[in-house]
């Protein structure tokens, strides 16, 4: 007797983030309805009424960065629930930009919006540090982007759902602007953070004219004071290169040890 | 509950509660709040340069970056006392106008339709509504398809910034976009008679509804403010206008205008401006059920679906008579100031605000949201609606599906967690 092959459990959650990662999958073209018929999406409160809540899923995609406690209780709950989870999106991976309030003081920043009485950010909607799903728990898998790129997401469930072990492209932008023959933004003396950021976007940005602003995170064996030095010598101040390296993944750099930080902001 | 006249959390949608507390037949607590997690995006900004403000604010909303990317571009050049070209002008449109169908066919088709029809999502809906849910995929894909080539990607545009566009879209990109126009306007007719069709619960509550405005077009991103109970302000007054406070129950940010809630989107669009809607779009209104203006939340449904076509026939006319030339972005010279732009994003009045020192850094930043303007009136709609059910003795699982339903027709930015409605629900 031959038994079905189960379709695997998907789910998709999110914590604090702006939910363009979600709408990444469910704004995929032509192939939403494929990947809808190739799996049993068992939550994804974004789009469906009834969701399974607690498991156990084979697959559960977050989006959003642990920002409050709230989030932080929802993560470890999904977890434990999950045989593999995939960090979506930069909010995920590396902070994205509420990230950048790590680089300030957090006081001043909550009462900069809310006043010096802010009683809505109590028990689950007390703030904490904005930071990454792996500071917090084990993360399978990360597919960074802001928002992550629609083939980047379908290779994924693609390999996933054929058994293979998925693997995420890690190249710096300049391999795919080098590729697709797109003028050196850096050579023609503009800011571009290419080198130093994980690609897997197909440059969308130099390619659009537009310097890479980073919103993939980093990639780890970037030559950092190399790019600094680039940069400087287009006339790039190096408190705003600091600013650049800080927006979208500031703790991620800051463990790379760009040193300018302490260059630029003092001891 | 205090008052506080200051700035305010900017991110809204992604998760909401909901308290309701009945006693002895009567609604005695109904608040609708956000929980998501606050990002301080006006305290993000400070201390940035001029041209990082439109990519830092876009990323508070994956569903309307292109509104707070342009809102944003829009007060910067206003402070710097920049004028755009025409080509600008137009592409900036046509870019907010790819966003409006998008976010609309996401909307009324993948959220709110399932309502209506019995399910639970548009999953679910897939086999019995399959034609439905290709047109509402075809619409979404030709909204994405313009943002992304005139903005160069999909979410959080790139291309276009502070004094014009990086670059601009290749003539195969405009004939690719020509195309899928082809089947858009039929697309958009045949969705506004599926939302004429549907019964819409009766729910009527007199509250003020409020719309960007143009003396000779529907607006989508500039004129003046207005409102149907004879508000008339310019953009620069708008902010002093709006009380904003901060409730317990909520992590966005209350708003009120003399003292009293006010409603904004798709439907105070129609409201204020139906006269400037396509003529036959607006007969196709005339001839059923319904009509404009509606003080009927749910009709929310029905004011988009007719302004999803009034933007496809724009777009269609600017499409056809599009010649690009390149163009170089406006040398850029800032100054010490303040900046203020007010748009329609997809859900209603956008508004943000930068004061810069004399070298275009961020000195004070207050931006307030659709959402976070129209909560209290969607708090109050609840409580109305809630009333009118239990006065009819629903019991308690109707009410909660409408309730939801109810919700969802606001398209709030949180309509992704009021499918997850956590309803405290106390009864004595």
């Amino acid at each position: 007797m031959t038994e079905e092959k189960r379709k695997p459990r998907i789910a998709i959650h999110s914590i604090t983030g702006c939910a363009g990662c979600q709408l990444t999958i469910y704004f995929i073209k032509d192939r939403l309805l494929d990947f809808l018929g190739a799996v049993d999406l068992v939550a994804a409160p974004m789009i469906k009424g009834k969701n399974d809540d607690d498991g156990p899923y084979d697959v559960c995609f977050v989006e959003g960065s642990v920002s409050n406690r709230r989030d932080l209780e929802h993560l470890k709950k999904w977890r434990a629930q999950s045989k593999v989870l995939v960090a979506l999106g930069t909010c995920a991976t590396h902070a994205n930009v509420q990230g950048i309030k790590n680089f300030h003081d957090a006081r001043t920043v909550h009462e900069r919006v809310y006043g010096q009485e802010a009683a809505n950010l109590e028990g689950g909607s007390a703030p904490v540090a904005p930071t990454p799903l792996d500071e917090h728990v084990k993360v399978d898998y990360k597919i960074s982007g802001c928002p992550p790129e629609e083939v980047e997401i379908l290779k994924f469930i693609k390999e996933f759902l054929t058994g293979m072990h998925p693997r995420i492209y890690h190249e710096p932008v300049c391999v795919e602007c080098t590729k697709r023959e797109i003028r050196c933004l850096l050579e023609d003396g503009k800011e571009c953070m290419g080198p130093l950021i994980r690609g897997g976007c197909n440059a969308l940005c130099p390619g659009v004219g537009h310097g890479c602003t980073g919103c993939h995170g980093p990639i780890e064996e970037a030559n950092i004071p190399q790019t600094i030095e680039l940069l400087k010598a287009n006339g790039v101040p190096l408190k705003l290169i600091n600013q650049h390296l800080q927006k979208y993944a500031g703790l991620a750099f800051d463990k790379l040890g760009a040193a300018i930080r302490k260059e630029v902001e003092g001891p | 509950m205090t008052e506080i006249k200051l700035n305010h959390i900017c991110k809204v949608e992604g998760h909401a509660a909901l308290s309701l507390r009945i006693t002895g037949g009567k609604v005695v607590k109904c608040e609708l709040g956000t929980t998501e997690g606050a990002r301080f995006f006006e305290g993000l900004v400070i201390g940035r340069k001029w041209d990082e403000l439109k990519e830092i604010t876009s990323r508070i909303c994956g569903i309307c970056s292109v509104a707070h990317s342009m809102t944003s571009i829009k007060a910067v050049e206003d402070a710097f006392g920049i004028t755009p070209s025409a080509q600008t002008k137009l592409l900036r449109e046509l870019m907010t106008i790819g966003e409006r169908i998008r976010s609309h066919a996401t909307h009324l088709y993948l959220l709110s339709l399932p309502d209506f029809v019995g399910c639970e999502s548009a999953i679910e809906m897939a086999p019995r509504y399959k034609k439905e849910l290709e047109r509402a995929l075809r619409l979404i894909k030709l909204g994405n398809e313009i943002v992304i080539k005139l903005g160069g990607r999909q979410m959080h545009p790139v291309a276009s910034v502070v004094g014009g566009f990086t670059g601009v879209p290749s003539k195969e990109d405009v004939a690719c976009l020509r195309g899928l126009m082809q089947t858009a306007r039929k697309d958009a007719v045949e969705t506004l008679k599926l939302f004429l069709a549907l019964d819409y619960p009766l729910l009527l509550r007199d509250v003020e509804h409020v719309c960007v405005y143009q003396k000779d077009a529907l607006s989508i991103l500039d004129g003046v403010i207005v409102s149907d109970d004879g508000l008339h302000v310019r953009p620069g007054a708008y902010g002093e206008l709006i009380e904003e406070y901060v409730v317990p129950h909520s992590t966005a940010k209350f708003a009120g205008h003399d003292g009293h809630d006010y409603m904004l989107g798709a439907l105070a669009r129609m409201n204020n401006s139906w006269q400037f809607v396509a003529p036959d779009i607006r007969r196709l209104v005339k001839d059923s059920k319904h009509a404009f203006p509606s003080k009927n939340p749910f009709h929310n449904l029905i004011a988009q679906a007719a302004e999803l076509a009034h933007w496809v026939d724009v777009g269609q006319e600017q499409l056809d008579r599009l010649e690009l030339r390149p163009e170089a972005v406006v040398d850029v010279r800032p100054k010490a100031g303040v900046g203020v732009a007010v748009t329609e994003a997809p859900r209603g009045l956008l508004f943000h605000e930068y004061h810069f020192d004399e070298q275009g850094i961020c000195t004070e930043c207050r931006i307030m949201t659709p959402t976070s303007q129209f909560i209290r009136a969607q708090e109050a709609d609840v409580k109305l609606y809630v009333q009118q059910l239990v006065d009819a003795g629903k019991d308690k699982d109707v009410i909660v599906s409408e309730v939801e339903k109810l919700i969802r027709a606001f398209d709030p930015c949180f309509s992704c967690s009021a499918h997850f409605l956590d309803v405290d629900w106390q009864e004595s």
